[in-house]
């Protein structure tokens, strides 16, 4: 009975069941903007992947009308796309379609920048008349294009979906592999369908990717990885013995890697977009650019001409790829690692801005692509991710003051400071340098700046700047006279080495996602002078606890107040049983009483 | 080959800062009697930086498809070595701009020509002749604003305009000199602009559009605003209709509606709520021309000036006129020469003997009369023609953010504070414009943020929000904070910052105006989009033992447009505290910006400033 009603519900929807389906839906969602009353989509084989996918969408609100309006219907390249039906269900069920003076082929804003990969990509923008809150849109479209049998879906939206069908019917005499979450199975005389209710995602700060959250379907009829990679890989190995790309730059390793990230410029473009084949070498000499699978192919043959031994790694950035389902499509980054030194090192040609070696997503699982097969390897980084921070003021009797700040990053912070600076003008860094001293305190004037290793391809960038300022202490009188000086200590201006988890959220949906080690260090050093001495300073304290510490250490010495704000982050994620005391324990970094020094005059008040 | 590169060495030291050079920039126009044109456009460009090499990679040429049409006569690398290579083929691609999608506009017709330009490197020279030919965009006239200046410096560069002798061509040079001459050919007459040694503009936070301080040109055969006006009228005949659906509805929003007012805003709301933004294909359409009223209305989707033509032709059925109206948003409108090139449309109504300027795509504007517009020049298109109109000041006050609190600090070091934030004009469009974009429990995120701003851990408790899109009803938001470790305790002594003036909750601020602020000095105009005006009032219970022994000391101060004043005192054993802000310009001239920069100034030391407490 139920395989029954179930079989009713997953034919494909006709008319009456749309109508029925929007009129006796019942919706409770205060945080939607909109809500999926049925996303199905329909995988099968026709020499070729053929897929089918209805959506109704029912509007909320306002927010929801302007988010889903226009939708779009992507065609990828050998795609054949065909929408067959597109309309506004109005409340009264009186359907308004989608006139063809409201259909638009556009470009995909990501390919906006971006040549020759693109082609035969475009999207199709249906623009949904006279939708108002509690009106749905209905969009039906097949597309026919793709060798292989697979795909990988994760559903979870801005907005919750009521059901999500998806329904996969393997070519015959295949051998369907999958890996679900969150979906349940009903198995139907060939086919296979999952189906489930998916909860949107919610805004959050720090809050982990989708792809950790949602639940998924990922499924292959490919026999294994080596079957799955080897067009992939033959097409790479044979381009590589071809050749054709003839690098004069000597054998220096850090002019080589800069070669590869900053000279050949980097086509941003979502892997596999471009299609499974690369592209010759000859052709990305004569292209300058190239991207990333094309960036790791060059940077495995230069990399073999200079004597490396090196290969191809396919890599997720976000989740740890399922190694029981053989699909290429579960992977979005294409790097290269080589072997110096008795290690391996990883990194990402296409990204310009790392270190050598520094890799964001270190632990993670990837695919080495070799010749005669495939191997997984854990994708390690080298070196730390760190930042730190410090100010060296002197300040006068009357609370203005002069000095120093500095600051460096390691790993992740490293690549904040490349990106901001690296192609500024001067004149761009005076002002960004005055935007930074005023942030430190406002009506701070910078003075003279400094940068280093900006460029480097092996060192972590470092900057300072002098500055000076007025009213860092701020002198308040009592009734009878006595004189107090009040410094609120300043924090670090430079966004991209900053503290980043400071949490603003009493209560969390999700753990606290911070995906790496990483370090901070703030030193805020204070020279005083004519007259004035310390009546108190932040107290001294510590707490630590599942994967983080944070202290707080001041000290007066030979004239000098010195207060150190550290925090150390050991592991990806602050769980929810954790929360509360992670969010606990961070605030003595930033309550005022750790951010507080006050002076007296020696005749004036007394200290406790 | 060697003089080559010494050359290159010299321009790469000369230029440190410069990522690339335009060596020649020329265009050629030649306008026809109706309005046709094509424009040859030669440009010159050496690469001197990786930067450079980078930004030069692509070029767009943008271009409208039902107009015109765009041919690459020749795109080349010439390379450092002396060798030449040729762009073609695949390296030129036709597109539509992302730019406008972000704006929500899918004309497939606004298309742009993408120029890639392989293996670039420093020491290259880019050349580029392109060609434009376009039907007349508008009929028997021309008419074009050309920015001449980059952010990269520009050694020479040549406009040549030739039109026939009884098509005057009036212009305009702005922001620096060109030289002028002219000459007859035939029964045409050549207009020609020549500069040199053009500096790079700079980039600089908040300035408002280039066309205000960079080298421009203006060039017109209108002979007048009103001629212009006259002639957008013309545009609009016939597209101000009307269908009996729309009657019908005109007849069901203003039922019952007492006053003028009442009707006005009544139709106001549904065309800036119900006809959602959005551009789409034209059957047919002229340069600036919009979709007839019926088609708007029927679609229930438009871009500005469609709504504003629905608007007007509701307000009609209502029998109230209105004019439409173009405005330039982002920029001055240069009074000096007629220009078409407006970026955005609007509504006057005829109230009285006024105008009251409306704007129909801000979908959450509560305001009768939109306050942003204030100052602004505008040009009514109306049958006849008029004159260039500048939009009545718009008083601060009139886009005030009133923020009330009452707090009490416990002994203890707890904060607690109820709040209520309102807004009027622009700061009320603020406030509901983040509330629409944030359903649910993404509001209370957003507050909670802010609260964090005032102290780490802090809470928001008990929220409650207006609905943000009804128009008719006063918008608010208020809440709780509570917030542990508030204080700070040394010996008998209790400190704390007075918890309102850190300005957490002042949207407009801390998280507009502050952001804008930050240079010492500016060599570019700063864009504010409104008048605006902010004020606190907050009181604070203290705690029981307690007695003041230090209150942060009065502030105020005037310059020009920007006026702040904060107060603190001691009354009937509470801490009242006030504080207001009021920016009267939305335009902030260069030599205007140091007296922002001392009004808050003088803001932010007052914020530093603490309250101590003693022991009794």
């Amino acid at each position: 009975m139920r395989k029954t009603i179930l079989f009713l519900i997953f034919l494909t929807l006709s008319a009456g069941n749309i109508d029925n389906l929007f009129k006796t839906s019942k919706v409770n969602y205060p945080d939607a903007s909109a809500v999926f009353l049925l996303q199905r989509k329909n995988f099968s084989w026709e020499g070729e992947l053929k897929e089918s996918d209805s959506l109704l969408i029912k509007i909320l609100n306002k927010t929801g009308r302007d988010r889903y309006s226009d939708l779009r219907v992507r065609k990828g390249k050998g795609e054949k796309v065909e929408v067959l039906n597109a309309f506004t269900l109005k409340e009264n069920l009186k359907r308004i379609p989608v006139g063809k003076d409201s259909i638009n082929k556009v470009t995909p804003p990501f390919l906006s920048g971006v040549p020759f990969y693109g082609e035969g990509i475009q999207d199709m923008v249906y623009s949904f008349p006279d939708v108002e809150p509690g009106d749905g849109l209905y969009l039906e479209f097949k597309r026919k294009g793709g060798e292989s049998f697979s795909s990988v879906q994760y559903p979870m939206e801005r907005d919750p979906k009521e059901r999500v069908e998806i329904e996969i019917t393997p070519p015959q005499g295949s051998s369907l592999k999958y890996k679900v979450r969150g979906l349940k199975l009903c198995k139907r005389e060939g086919s296979f369908i999952w189906s489930g209710k998916v909860n949107m995602v919610y805004p959050e700060e720090f809050r982990p990717p989708i792809k950790l959250l949602s639940p998924f379907l990922i499924f292959s009829t490919s026999k294994d990885w080596s079957k799955e990679t080897s067009h992939l890989r033959n097409s790479f190995y044979s381009l590589l013995k071809k050749g054709g790309f003839e690098y004069k730059s000597g054998k220096d390793l850090g002019q080589l890697y800069k070669f590869l990230t900053v000279e050949i410029k980097t086509v941003d473009l979502p892997l596999w977009y471009g299609g499974f084949d690369f592209t010759p070498l000859g052709k990305i000499k004569e292209n300058g650019f190239a991207d990333q699978r094309d960036k790791a192919l060059l940077s495995v043959f230069l990399l073999r001409k200079l004597g490396y031994k090196a290969y191809p790694v396919l890599a997720n950035s976000e989740v740890n790829p399922a190694k029981e389902v053989s699909t290429i499509k579960q992977f979005n980054r294409f790097l290269v690692m080589f072997f110096k030194e008795k290690n391996w090192v990883f990194f990402d040609p296409a990204d310009e801005y790392s270190i050598l070696g520094n890799i964001s997503f270190s632990g993670k699982e990837g695919l080495v692509l070799k010749e005669k097969g495939v191997e997984w390897v854990t994708i390690k980084r080298k070196g730390e991710n760190s930042s730190e921070f410090s100010a060296s003021l002197n300040l006068d009797k009357a609370g203005n003051f002069s000095g120093e700040l500095k600051t460096q990053g390691r790993g992740i912070f490293d690549i904040g400071i490349k990106k901001t600076l690296r192609y500024m003008k001067d004149n761009e860094k005076d002002k960004f340098f005055s935007v930074m001293a005023d942030k430190f305190l406002p009506g701070t004037k910078s003075l003279k700046w400094e940068i280093a290793n900006i460029k480097s391809p092996f060192k972590s960038s470092f900057i300072s700047q002098r500055i000076s300022g007025k009213e860092l202490g701020i002198i308040e009188r009592g009734k009878e006279g006595e004189e107090v000086m009040i410094l609120n200590l300043p924090e670090n201006p430079y966004y991209f080495t900053k503290f980043p988890y400071r949490t603003s959220l009493p209560k969390r949906r999700y753990p606290l996602y911070i995906g790496e080690p990483q370090s901070f260090e703030s030193k805020i050093k204070v020279k005083i002078s004519g007259g004035w001495e310390p009546s108190y300073l932040p107290e001294s304290r510590e707490r630590s606890g599942n994967g983080w510490k944070f202290s707080v250490h001041s000290s007066f010495r030979n004239g000098f107040i010195e207060v150190v704000y550290r925090a150390k982050l050991t592991s990806k994620l602050v769980n929810l049983v954790d929360y509360n005391r992670f969010m606990n324990d961070q605030q003595i970094l930033f309550v005022p009483s750790s951010k507080l020094v006050i002076l007296k005059k020696k005749s004036s008040l007394t200290k406790e | 080959m060697k003089k080559l590169t010494i050359y290159f060495l010299l321009l790469t030291a000369l230029f440190a800062t410069t990522n690339y050079r335009i060596k020649n920039l020329n265009e050629h126009i030649r306008f026809l009697s109706d309005g046709s044109f094509t424009a040859d456009e030669t440009r010159e460009v050496n690469v001197l930086t990786q930067k450079g090499a980078k930004e030069l990679a692509n070029r767009k040429i943008p271009y409208y498809r039902r107009y015109g049409k765009v041919e690459v006569i020749k795109a080349e690398i010439r390379k450092k070595d002396g060798k030449v290579r040729e762009i073609t083929g695949d390296y030129i691609k036709d597109q539509t701009p992302a730019i406008l999608q972000q704006m929500n506009i899918y004309e497939e017709n606004f298309r742009e020509l993408m120029i890639t330009f392989p293996s670039l490197s420093p020491g290259d020279t880019v050349f580029t002749h392109i060609r434009f030919s376009y039907k007349p965009l508008i009929k028997g006239h021309y008419n074009n604003e050309f920015l001449l200046q980059d952010f990269e410096p520009i050694d020479k560069i040549k406009i040549e305009i030739e039109g026939p002798q009884d098509k005057k061509l009036n212009y305009i040079v702005r922001n620096g000199r060109l030289s002028f001459s002219t000459r007859n050919r035939g029964k045409n007459k050549i207009y020609v602009w020549e500069g040199k040694n053009i500096p790079a503009l700079e980039e600089e936070q908040g300035a408002s559009s280039p066309m205000d301080y960079g080298l421009k040109l203006i060039v017109s055969t209108f002979r007048d605003w009103k001629e212009l006006s006259a002639y957008g009228a013309k545009l609009n005949r016939g597209k101000i209709n009307s269908t009996p659906e729309m009657e019908k509805k005109v007849k069901e929003l203003i039922k019952g509606a007492k006053t003028k007012k009442e009707k006005i805003l009544r139709i106001f709301r549904f065309v800036e709520r119900k006809i959602r933004y959005m551009g789409s294909s034209m059957d047919v359409g002229a340069f600036v021309e919009s979709h007839k009223a019926s088609y708007t209305f029927k679609k229930k989707f438009g871009v500005c000036r469609d709504k504003s033509i629905l608007m007007i032709a509701m307000l009609r059925l209502a029998g109230i006129n209105a004019d439409d109206v173009v405005v330039n948003v982002s920029r001055k409108t240069e009074p000096a020469i007629p220009s078409l090139y407006f970026e955005h449309a609007i509504v006057a109504v005829k109230f009285g003997r006024k105008y009251i300027y409306m704007d129909p795509t801000l979908e959450l504007s509560s305001s009768f009369g939109d306050p942003y517009l204030g100052d602004r020049k505008v040009l009514h298109l109306v049958r006849g023609g008029k004159e260039l109109t500048t939009i009545p000041h718009s008083d601060p006050k009139r886009s005030l953010l009133a923020i009330n609190a009452a707090s009490t600090i416990s002994a203890s070091g707890e904060l607690t504070s109820s709040i209520k934030i309102e807004g009027k004009g622009f700061n009320d469009l603020i406030l509901r414009s983040i509330a629409s974009r944030s359903p649910g429990v993404a509001l209370l995120l957003f507050y909670q943020k802010l609260a964090s701003s005032l102290a780490p851990g802090a809470k928001i408790e008990q929220p409650l929000a207006g609905n943000p899109f009804d128009l008719s009803k006063k918008y608010s938001v208020s809440f709780k904070v509570k917030a542990d470790n508030y204080t700070t305790k040394a010996g008998k002594f209790l400190l704390f910052k007075i918890p309102m003036s850190k300005d957490s909750f002042d949207i407009y601020y801390t998280y507009l105006l502050k952001n804008l602020i930050s240079l010492e000095k500016r060599k570019y105009p700063l864009s504010l989009f409104s008048t605006a005006s902010s004020r606190v009032i907050e009181e604070i219970n203290i705690p029981e033992g307690y007695q003041v022994f230090s209150l942060p000391k009065n502030k105020e101060i005037k310059e020009g447009p920007f006026y702040f004043k904060g107060e603190v005192e001691e009354k009937a054993g509470k801490i009242v505290f006030k504080r207001n802000l009021l920016i009267d310009t939305s335009y902030v001239e260069p030599n205007q910006y140091s007296e922002l920069k001392r009004v808050l100034a003088e803001m932010e030391s007052f914020k530093k400033q603490m309250v101590i407490l003693e022991e009794k």
